[in-house]
């Protein structure tokens, strides 16, 4: 007698526009919703832990819209954890010049901080520290490296082949 | 080591770049050449190839088991193939460029 697994059972071809969409909205998510739960595990902690690596190495720095804004595509296909960074990036550790008005914030320098209302004044310590050269490189290498993988990722999950199991 | 301790302590992972770690890493050819190359072709492998294994159905062991194996292949080709080009490229320009146009 033969037992069939749901597990061995050949994923259906075709086009999967919805997968595709969930896989550029969360790594692995599109893989999740096929049904391909350890395929989509492995893409997520292979994407998620090369992203992160990055903002370990670099500080939240690596990911910039404002400032990095070509970086910013390659790492933008994340999805929603990049979106997030930029944005408590822009908000949390950036701040208004008060002697430039109308300029784009900016991190505060060495003996600035930034006050409650989000504007950068003298003395202090600046709440994040800028990364520089390799380690900066580095942290925005491994960001934009997990979004051209996850990029592959959406696409696989939107053409998932015929002959795959699990 | 009360100085590495501290410092331990006070890093906050995503706020302070690993230089406040280890502030030597900005001119460390052993962060760049081994540790950032390590890590990279390490998780790039295991992105690449949970899209590429055509089969991680049956026993979870034996399924990670075959995964690890391609994994492992990969990581090692990545490693060895960047650190050869670095090579080559040393080569090229400390020994065969000053050599065809001399200073």
């Amino acid at each position: 007698m033969t037992t069939t697994s749901p597990e061995r059972t050949p994923v259906a071809n075709g086009f999967h526009p919805l997968t595709g969409v969930l896989a550029l909205a969360l790594p692995g998510l599109g893989h999740l919703a096929l049904g391909q739960i350890r395929r989509g595990a492995l893409v997520a902690f292979g994407i998620l832990g090369l992203f992160f690596s990055g903002l370990f190495i670099g500080g939240i720095d690596a990911v910039d819209k404002e400032e990095d804004t070509l970086w910013f595509f390659g790492q933008a296909p994340v999805g929603v954890v990049t979106f997030a960074t930029n944005y408590i990036h822009q908000t949390r550790f950036k701040g208004a010049d008060p002697n430039l008005r109308g300029a784009p914030r900016r991190m505060a320098g060495p003996n600035e901080s930034i006050n409650a209302q989000g504007v950068i004044v003298p003395g202090g310590n600046p709440p994040v520290q800028r990364s520089l050269s390799r380690v900066h490189d580095m942290g925005i290498l491994f960001t934009v490296i997990a979004g051209l993988l996850n990029v592959l990722a959406a696409i696989d999950a939107a053409f998932p082949p015929l002959n795959r199991k699990a | 080591m009360p100085g590495l301790a501290t410092a331990i302590l006070a890093y906050t992972p995503f706020i302070d770049p690993v230089s406040t770690l280890w502030p030597g890493a900005y001119s460390s050819p052993w962060f760049v050449n081994v540790y950032c190359l390590a890590l990279i072709s390490l998780l790039t492998s295991v992105a690449y190839k949970a899209l590429r294994v055509p089969d991680l159905s049956g026993p979870l062991a034996r399924a990670m088991s075959v995964f690890a194996r391609h994994v492992l292949i990969m990581a090692v080709q990545i490693f060895f193939g960047v650190l050869g080009l670095g090579l080559l490229t040393h080569v090229l320009v400390f020994h065969i460029v000053p050599h065809i146009a001399p200073a």
